[in-house]
């Protein structure tokens, strides 16, 4: 029993460390909970030692049993555990995103880069923005190289590197285009009589490696020296200095930038026996330390600190290095009689290790060291991302005239950029989260965000850790120096814990060159966003062979969202329509552009195509699109290109996939309508057809129906199921009282309406119709069409004209006459290209048999049309049919033959009841319509040579002739005319006249 | 002879039939060359006929329609040729009549256009010119008054005053304005209208000729 209670009292203590964590500090849980459940041995905690150094399995035992008693299993715990260890790795470093304006800028726009960091403490007012900015000609380069620009050699240093990238970027922003020519700077060369400078610390820093003493720098300050505090504008130093740190990216680690290397727990030592009096002749002697690890090797110079030590050896704290190794560090120390102990890194083996003092002793390796007991006191080191110049520094609290000359800023204005920051500080990015430019072709650009972070540090103050932001996140590439080196850790004691702290070398400026960003990144000049839209949603497709088919007409409109400029009118389009039976992503898909007539497929500007779905069965195209199916898919392709750049086009292509459902013949069928027991039919009978091309296969496109008729509508498309037929955009009522083909509860496939209007008036019809079964219990193919057909009122008419119709210059064929050329339309652009003006009352024609006639209009009445009477020269004349055959041989040449033919049309008695009895339609309404029409047929010679000669000759008598009974009249006028005047003369010269 | 008489009597009855038959003749409608010519032969040459043969009840050859004397026709032909000679040189000359003279593109053009409208056109109309305003009106009018130039007056006067209701003037007509005087002379003197209609005709013939060459020759010139 009381080894039970024991085991749940270690248990229970246990969890304690599990839980315990989630309710301290980042740092205070990071310290206690890096250990591994499987791994005791790392506690340093007296408790846990204890635990240790008993028994393990009792431990895991006493845990299982606690976590059983309430019911509970291990493994959970053990994943949070293992979740825990991997915590401190999961910290969000400061990241920093660019956003640019234009996003595909050309050259000479103005351009605004504006960063967005993430993951800082630090306002944004009071964050480092230092910015870099890099034109295609400022490539890095030696002077002397052939690439040197002097111009791009903004600090004067000789060399063009990433310190003229940054001076680029800052004199941009704290001189926001001040003209310099209206300032002096000669009177304020070394005073800051505007008093702009920034530097709010009192005293002076190390900014960056260690090379100068700071504390005499107030005099004569460097670029090593700052007075800008780090981490924020308005930061205030920690007691033992500001620390900064930098995030590996790859493992998760946050490390602190120390200066040197540092030495890791679990290192090797060579302790020397030999007190400090006997090394090197004596107490401040000095002979060589030379070490040999592996196959590295090198010497230390060992200055002897004598018993006790009056001093600690040379570089004391400090690791040594071997200058041409890298990596290889250690460390020599003193203990408390003066024995030298040097300290080689764990990565060294102590059997590969040799180190020997002077000439005097080699020793070997004394053992493995644990941190705990060697700490090592790194000196932690920050920079700026400041512009480096020899002359000035940036942060000094002096913004002279000399600096503001080179800065490019008013000397006599202390915010020359308007914008509430000082100069000096503009230089130093402060808040400067902006810049603007002139954009040229290759420029890049980059910023470095510098400010406190969300992590604290593990140091017991409120410190956070300093750290910085790149565009890139590339801050250990291993390239140009970027690179996070001497990784290791170093324990420091704090609030009397060894805490171990994670520190490497870096320099901010090594990767600047690593998160440079063209603002054409992000694939701006290649990738144009193209939008495509089809409708319909599901066109239909008439698959028939003949005529003047109905498919749907798809149209498909490009959309770009991204065009330069935002103007797409300079967009050049390429389109193409491909067709797959089966939706795929790529495979299968076969151009069907050609088959499906769609005109002009490119051209600047053309942002949208349209076709009509009229895929014959059988061709390739519709194999391609519907195979042996129903349907199919269209993808329909467009690619955007656009002048973007001198040289450079930008391209996008945007594509959109159709269903498409395919039918026989995507038509209405129109047809009189017939009257049968007192309900309406759809007349099936051919002559009832009406709005037929003369073939008779397929509808026109404008159908002439006249006043008085009953239109008769269907669509026979078996899988369409509900329909919504309107005309002029009213629904058509049909219910079964009028016909037995209509429901009382919704439009069936048949509609019947009346044409009650004027010749000229216009009807149309349209009809929506869908497969969907609203009661669910079939297939929906998704079935979809829209038909429109339109109709013209028009007066029934005839007209007579030579059997087989007029040619275009006037002939016929087979009819034996053709039309007298009344003259000729000339084509201005093509003269070959003329068309005759032929009399529609007026032909020619040898003697011999002559073919006439009657064409009606609308075509279709002429199978109702009655009482047709022909006559010829007045004669009246039999025949059947809509055609006259007639004998001119006869007639003498230069004679006239008049045909002539009448008749009339009208509703039957039936028509006319259902238009009174179903439409109200008054009977004043139902009009007929007399038909006749007459023409003047000339009998002329045969030979056409003879004619022509004698053509001008004979106008007159040909005038007379033709125009014989109306000539006749005008003579006999003339003739009354004149015996009037001699009778009305001689009378009154009879009655009253006298010789004189 | 007093205006009374004149006006109450027989001259006043033929002046009246002599501007009937000039307006009827341009008033008439008519829509082909057919009606043109019927109009014009009904009432330039039958209406003039039948009043002479039907209400005057006289011989044609009073009214011209007679050999007459042809010598006095062939001599004041020529003079009337000089005079015309004289007055179409100042024409020429002074007053550039070629360039504003015309006559239909296919007349210039084609030689037997030309020949056809010399003989027939230009022959028919100068005949029934001839025959109502030298011969009708003329010789009317050379029976009724004393002074025989004032016949030839009233003649040219109404062939004036028929041109203008044709039209607005222009330079194509000038030569009628110029010979209907003169061919008024020759019939006059020589009792006929055969001579004055056969100067005519040749004056008629010889300009649309001497034009024709000119406009030719120009023609070549240019393309030269």
């Amino acid at each position: 029993m009381k080894k039970t209670n024991s085991l749940r009292l270690i248990a229970i203590t246990q969890i304690l460390f599990l839980v315990l964590p989630f309710f301290m500090s980042p740092a205070k849980a990071q310290s206690i909970t890096d250990v591994s459940l499987d791994n005791w041995s790392g506690m340093s905690d007296p408790l846990s030692s204890t635990l240790t150094d008993s028994t393990p399995g009792m431990t895991q035992q006493a845990l299982g049993e606690v976590l059983k008693s309430f019911g509970l299993g291990e493994e959970p715990f053990r994943e949070a555990g293992e979740f825990m260890n991997a915590w401190p790795n999961k910290k969000q470093a400061p990241e920093v995103q660019l956003l640019f304006s234009p996003t595909s800028p050309e050259i000479g726009d103005k351009i605004t880069a504006t960063a967005l960091p993430k993951y800082f403490k630090t306002p944004k007012e009071s964050l480092y923005f230092n910015w870099y900015l890099k034109h295609a000609k400022c490539e890095e380069s030696k002077k002397g190289d052939n690439d040197y620009e002097e111009s791009c050699n903004l600090d004067k240093d000789n060399d063009v590197d990433i310190n003229d990238w940054k001076i680029e970027a800052m004199r941009i922003i704290a001189s926001n285009k001040f003209r310099t020519e209206r300032a002096d700077y000669t009177t304020t060369q070394d005073s800051d009589d505007d008093e702009d400078g920034f530097g709010p610390m009192d005293d002076f820093i190390q900014n960056g490696v260690s090379s100068d003493n700071c504390d005499d720098a107030k005099d004569d300050p460097t670029s090593a020296c700052t007075r800008a505090p780090f981490g924020s504008s308005n930061a205030k130093e920690p007691s033992d200095g500001f620390r900064c740190y930098v995030n590996d990216y790859q493992e998760g680690v946050t490390y602190e930038i120390v200066e040197g290397s540092t030495l890791s727990d679990g290192r090797p030592y060579y302790r020397f026996s030999k007190r400090g009096d006997s090394y090197c002749g004596g107490t401040g002697g000095s002979c060589e330390v030379n070490i040999s690890c592996g196959g590295d090797s090198g010497s230390y110079n060992f200055v002897n600190p004598g018993i006790p030590p009056s001093g600690e050896p040379s570089n004391p704290g400090m690791p040594g290095r071997y200058e041409e190794e890298d990596g290889f560090v250690w460390k020599s120390v003193s203990e408390g009689d003066g024995s030298l102990v040097i300290i080689i890194p764990k990565s060294y083996s102590c059997d590969s290790c040799t180190v020997c003092v002077g000439s005097e002793e080699c020793n070997t390796c004394s053992g493995v060291l644990d941190g705990g007991e060697t700490s090592i006191n790194q000196n932690s080191i920050c920079t700026h991302a400041f512009p480096q110049l020899d002359d000035f520094t940036i942060g000094d609290n002096q913004f002279t005239g000399e600096e503001e000359e080179f800065w490019r800023t008013n000397p006599n204005d202390s915010d020359t950029a308007g914008d509430g920051i000082g100069d000096e500080a503009a230089v130093a990015g402060v808040g400067r989260d902006k810049l603007e430019w002139t954009y040229n072709s290759g420029d890049q650009v980059g910023v470095v965000v510098e400010g406190e972070s969300m992590n604290q540090t593990k140091y017991d103050d409120a410190s956070y850790m300093i750290m910085y932001a790149l565009p890139k996140n590339n801050f250990n590439t291993g390239e140009d120096d970027c690179e996070i080196t001497d990784k290791g850790s170093y324990t420091k004691e704090i609030n009397g814990r060894s805490v171990e702290i994670e520190s490497a070398e870096f320099d901010i400026n090594d990767c600047i060159k690593e998160n440079l960003i063209d603002p054409l990144e992000g694939g701006q000049p290649e990738n144009i966003q193209v939008d495509l839209t089809a409708s319909p949603e599901n066109p239909v497709n008439d698959s028939s062979s003949e005529g003047n088919r109905n498919g749907d007409r798809v149209s498909v409109q490009a959309m770009v969202s991204n065009a330069s400029n935002n103007n797409t009118q300079n967009m050049y389009y390429r389109w193409t329509i491909e067709g797959n039976e089966e939706f795929t992503l790529d495979e299968g898909w076969e151009d069907i552009t050609d088959a499906v007539s769609v005109g002009m497929t490119e051209g600047l500007n053309k942002d949208s195509i349209s076709f009509n779905l009229n895929l014959t069965e059988g061709s390739a195209a519709y194999a391609n699109v519907f195979g042996g199916n129903t349907q199919g898919f269209i993808r329909v392709r467009s690619e955007a290109e656009e002048n973007f750049d001198s040289g450079v086009t930008r391209h996008g292509t945007g594509e959109v996939v159709i269903k498409a459902v395919t039918g026989q013949n995507n038509q209405i069928e129109i047809a009189r309508a017939r009257e049968v027991g007192g309900k309406l039919v759809f007349d099936d009978s051919l002559e009832a057809r009406l709005c037929r091309t003369s073939d008779l296969s397929l509808n026109t496109s404008n159908c002439q129906v006249s006043s008085g008729e009953i239109v008769a509508a269907r669509i026979t498309n078996g899988s369409l199921r509900n329909f919504s037929w309107t005309l002029n955009g009213e629904p058509i009522e049909c219910t079964s009282d009028m016909s037995d083909s209509c429901y009382d509860s919704s439009q069936g496939n048949i509609v019947f309406f009346p044409i009650i209007g004027s010749s000229g008036e216009r009807y149309v019809l349209d009809v929506r119709a869908n497969d969907l079964d609203p009661s669910g219990n079939s297939e929906n193919l998704g079935v979809k069409t829209e038909i429109t057909q339109s109709f013209n009122v028009v007066e029934p008419a005839l007209k007579l004209v030579p059997a087989g119709g007029i040619n275009e210059d006037c002939s016929s064929q087979g009819a034996g006459f053709e039309a007298k050329e009344l003259g000729v339309y000339v084509n201005v652009q093509d003269d070959t290209d003329n068309v005759a003006s032929c009399s529609t009352k007026v032909f020619e024609g040898s003697p011999g048999q002559i073919n006439v006639e009657a064409l009606f209009s609308p075509s279709w009445i002429a199978n109702y049309a009655s009482d047709m009477v022909w006559t010829v020269n007045g004669e009246v004349q039999e025949t059947t049919g809509n055609t006259l055959s007639y004998d001119t041989t006869n007639i003498p040449t230069g004679s006239t033959v008049s045909v002539s033919v009448s008749g009339k049309y009208a509703q039957d008695i039936e028509s006319k009841q259902a238009l009174i009895n179903h439409w109200n339609v008054s009977q004043l309404n139902m009009k007929e319509s007399n038909l006749n029409d007459s023409i003047k047929i000339k009998i002329t010679e045969p030979d056409p040579g003879a004619q022509t000669t004698l053509k001008k000759s004979t106008n007159i008598m040909a005038s007379l002739i033709t125009n014989l009974p109306s000539q006749m009249v005008f003579m006999l006028r003339i003739v009354l005319t004149i015996v009037t005047i001699i009778f009305i003369s001689g009378t009154v010269f009879s009655l009253g006249g006298k010789r004189v | 002879m007093g205006i009374k008489k004149i006006i109450k009597g027989e001259i006043f009855i033929s002046l009246v039939i002599m501007m009937i038959s000039l307006f009827l003749y341009k008033a008439f409608h008519v829509s082909d060359d057919f009606q043109r010519i019927f109009v014009a032969i009904s009432f330039v040459l039958v209406l003039p006929v039948l009043y002479i043969k039907w209400v005057l009840k006289k011989p044609l050859r009073d009214f011209g329609l007679k050999i007459g004397d042809w010598k006095k026709g062939l001599m004041y032909g020529l003079l009337s040729a000089v005079i015309l000679l004289i007055i179409f040189s100042l024409l020429f000359w002074k007053f550039d009549f070629v360039e504003k003279y015309y006559l239909p593109v296919n007349v210039i053009v084609n030689f037997k256009y030309f020949v056809l409208r010399e003989l027939i056109v230009v022959g028919f109309f100068i005949a029934l010119y001839e025959f109502f305003f030298r011969g009708f009106v003329m010789f009317y009018f050379l029976e009724k008054l004393s002074n025989k130039y004032y016949a030839n007056i009233i003649q040219a006067s109404f062939f004036y005053l028929f041109l203008v209701s044709m039209s607005t003037f222009d330079w194509a007509r000038s030569p009628y304005i110029i010979v209907a005087p003169l061919a008024g002379l020759i019939a006059q003197k020589s009792g006929s209208i055969i001579y004055s209609a056969i100067f005519t005709w040749i004056v008629f013939l010889i300009l649309d000729a001497t034009f024709v060459k000119m406009i030719i020759q120009t023609t070549l010139n240019n393309q030269i």
